[in-house]
């Protein structure tokens, strides 16, 4: 397991605190490459279909699983929940990603403060599609969402190496087939092109 | 590792600090002429077989970078008048850190410079505010050492409407065309504009002793799996290794350059890859670093001899920054364009290179269709929605799937004026996990540099239309905050007080010492220098290695 030293989760910390209020382009997760690659081995050798989280607890996971299915949800495709992406969330806080989960940690708790004002007793999981959408909506500009959504979409579209994107179930939702070499011709205005070169 | 070593101890003729697009051209040059070089690089030396499709490896955590978050950070102020404050990820001077340096990581549009370019100033007048100048060469005079870069690099292309002159063809034919040159060059053609096929350092086919591309997409960004990329790592280093008299060490950050009691540099200081300090001593020294890393090495190394720097007499080390001017418009198609297919680059526009009274700012600028970063999914999932779209939801979701494949971006590229305020200095408080001081960059667009912006990307979008897209946004131009074109800032001339280098390249100040990088430029181009940093190393290896065979080179 590779351990970040304090400096470098200092410098992680404000990359978040700088990009968590502006989620448009680019929050560049701060940690060093190995660190990354030593996650993803390890995400590889762990990483299993199973409900099982060698990392989250059951409200954690509940939790990211809730919010995480609104921001990709399950439609006529398949979305976060189908790709695994709390099994990402499983492995990317307890390495590479590990700055964020004591601000992920606070935000889901202000979530789950919002949910007992409405429900009583509720956490934000436990609540209806209608009124979780009310309070992610209310939320949408803060950062803890900004730095949810990055991961959610990290946990759907990066290599499923990382522990999300099962079956490449995100890569399909856009199209995207990833291969290692293509041949023209590589889309339909190039192909029209090469035909009517071809009646020609 | 290189299979020739020499001893630290022992002079060699040259190192060179720096192993990308200049610095590897130099190696190569100067070892196949039988001089020894010890080529200095701070990041590690990966090949080939090391590079993959891992976008958030690469993209989301500098992967290539390697370097930025690990103890090096640079701080950021739009003017002098500021507090620097760290800057975040991405870093604002944007290179890779690795054996091939930047060349290894770029997309690969390799234009020339113009005719024009060398001699604007004379042209159009001077600008009040900036350092605009004229170049002391003209593109004659570095016009046989573009067509080596063609030829010894590997370029692909074929000769447009809107091409300076060339005494050679292309090596390589161009690439084939992908969907967005199809649309652009519809586009353009609608508007009474002049596309053609873009100049790219990428193999069409094989070519001295290396495959053509794949098309694999991961271009932009990424290392060559396959070496159809034409970087330096590719190209120049493995062919100077093989000389028998170039040592590439990789994992050596240089953090000094030493002077002897004669005022001529002898010795270059670094850290190896245990962090020990070593020292090479060296006849001469070539600062090949970068536009950023350059001008930091020579303030670094001031003594009383140079209290202001090394070759700073003129105070001009780390002045006149320049990023090149960036735009773009976005586009929607009916039909699958598939832009995450192939190099990033297959046709351009030039039609506004000249800068244009009646537009009433100085610029000019190319034109070209290229997704960027878009290609690749988790960045489109981020950011390459249209504005008005929403950022999470059942919606959300559908337009990732209608539009990713639909989607097409057409980017301005042109002219940053030189100006002196914005520069590269030492920070006075940041420092680096050496304890040197962090890089600090100052940097805001010159207001005609922002309306060349604009002007492109009004054209782009005009463009867009006309090929047909079915829906068009143009993000907000901005004051730039990342440059990847690092230009200037040890500019050549023929006045000792006005420029760091001369136009062989040699320090006004310091006899031994060379510069040649981006930082050599006197003025930008429009938008795609690399081609030109090239042709400069070759022209300034021939020069090196005419005088030492006339014996008119002065060493430690």
């Amino acid at each position: 397991m590779h351990k970040h030293n304090p400096e470098e989760l200092d410098f992680s910390r404000r990359s978040f605190l700088r990009f968590g209020s502006n989620a448009a382009v680019g929050v560049w997760l701060s940690t060093h490459w190995t660190a990354c690659l030593t996650a993803a081995e390890e995400a590889a050798a762990d990483f299993a279909e199973s409900a099982d989280y060698s990392f989250l607890n059951t409200h954690q996971a509940a939790s990211l699983d809730a919010v995480s299915a609104q921001i990709l949800p399950t439609t006529d495709t398949p979305g976060a929940r189908e790709a695994g992406v709390v099994n990402f969330f499983d492995k990317a806080l307890n390495s590479h990603a590990a700055f964020a989960l004591e601000p992920l940690n606070g935000w889901i708790s202000a979530l789950d403060a919002e949910a007992d004002k409405r429900q009583s007793g509720s956490a934000f999981y436990q609540l209806d599609d209608h009124l979780q959408k009310e309070i992610l909506t209310e939320q949408q500009d803060s950062g803890g969402f900004g730095l949810m959504r990055f991961l959610t979409l990290v946990g759907m579209f990066a290599m499923s190496k990382y522990g999300g994107n099962r079956n490449n179930i995100g890569w399909e939702l856009l199209g995207f087939d990833h291969r290692h070499a293509w041949q023209p011709p590589f889309g339909y205005y190039d192909a029209q092109l090469s035909r009517q070169g071809d009646e020609a | 590792m290189s299979n020739t070593t020499f001893a630290t101890r022992k002079a060699v003729d040259f190192v060179i600090v720096g192993s990308g697009s200049a610095g590897g051209v130099l190696a190569r040059e100067l070892s196949q002429a039988g001089m020894d070089v010890v080529v200095l690089e701070q990041g590690p030396y990966l090949r080939a077989p090391d590079f993959h499709h891992d976008e958030f490896s690469v993209i989301f955590q500098n992967e290539m970078l390697s370097g930025v978050t690990k103890g090096d950070p640079q701080t950021f102020r739009r003017s002098e008048n500021e507090q620097a404050q760290i800057q975040d990820q991405p870093p604002i001077a944007f290179y890779a850190r690795m054996v091939g340096g930047s060349s290894a990581h770029f997309t690969g549009n390799y234009w020339r410079f113009r005719p024009v370019d060398f001699k604007e100033k004379s042209l159009l007048g001077g600008i009040e505010g900036t350092g605009f100048t004229d170049w002391p060469i003209s593109y004659d005079d570095l016009e046989p050492y573009y067509t080596k870069v063609d030829w010894e690099v590997g370029v692909s292309g074929v000769p447009g409407p809107n091409e300076p002159p060339r005494s050679k063809p292309y090596p390589v034919p161009p690439l084939p065309v992908k969907s967005s040159g199809v649309l652009l060059e519809k586009g353009a053609r609608k508007l009474g504009l002049n596309p053609q096929p873009a100049p790219m350092a990428i193999l069409s086919q094989p070519y001295n002793g290396r495959p053509g591309c794949i098309h694999c997409g991961f271009c932009i960004g990424f290392g060559c799996e396959v070496n159809a990329k034409s970087s330096t790592l590719a190209t120049m280093i493995p062919q100077a290794e093989a000389s028998g008299h170039c040592e590439v060490r990789p994992d050596s950050t240089v953090i000094r350059l030493e002077t002897n009691d004669k005022g001529l540099v002898n010795e270059v200081v670094y850290r190896d890859a245990e962090g020990n300090e070593q020292a090479q001593k060296a006849k001469m020294v070539i600062v090949a670093a970068n536009g950023a890393e350059t001008p930091r090495l020579l303030l670094l190394s001031e003594s009383s001899r140079f209290p202001d720097g090394l070759a700073n007499a003129s105070g001009k080390v780390g002045k006149y920054l320049m990023f090149n001017g960036h735009s773009a418009a976005h586009g929607v198609f009916t039909e699958p364009l598939n832009e995450y297919k192939s190099v990033q680059v297959t046709r351009i526009v030039m039609d506004y290179y000249n800068s244009d009274p009646k537009r009433g700012f100085y610029g000019g600028g190319g034109i070209d269709a290229r997704p960027l970063l878009q290609s690749y999914p988790i960045f489109y999932a981020m950011a390459g929605l249209p504005p008005d779209a929403p950022t999470w939801g059942a919606e959300y979701k559908q337009m990732l799937a209608d539009y990713y494949l639909r989607n097409m971006l057409v980017t301005g590229n042109s002219t940053s004026l030189p100006v002196e305020s914005n520069n590269v200095t030492l920070d006075p408080e940041q420092k680096d996990q050496w304890g040197r001081p962090s890089l600090r960059i100052t940097y805001h667009d010159h207001p005609d540099d922002l309306n060349m912006m604009k002007f492109l990307q009004e054209r782009s979008a005009a463009i867009l239309d006309a090929a047909g897209a079915e829906k068009i946004w143009t993000p907000e131009v901005v004051p730039q905050n990342l440059g990847a074109h690092l230009l200037g800032t040890c500019r050549m001339g023929t006045d000792p007080d006005e420029s760091v280098i001369n136009p062989l390249h040699r320090a006004h100040d310091v006899p031994n010492l060379y510069i040649c990088d981006g930082s050599s430029l006197v003025t930008s181009g429009r938008g795609q220098p690399t081609m030109t940093i090239q042709a400069l190393a070759f022209r300034a290896a021939d020069n090196l290695i005419k005088s030492a065979r006339a014996g008119e080179l002065t060493t430690a």
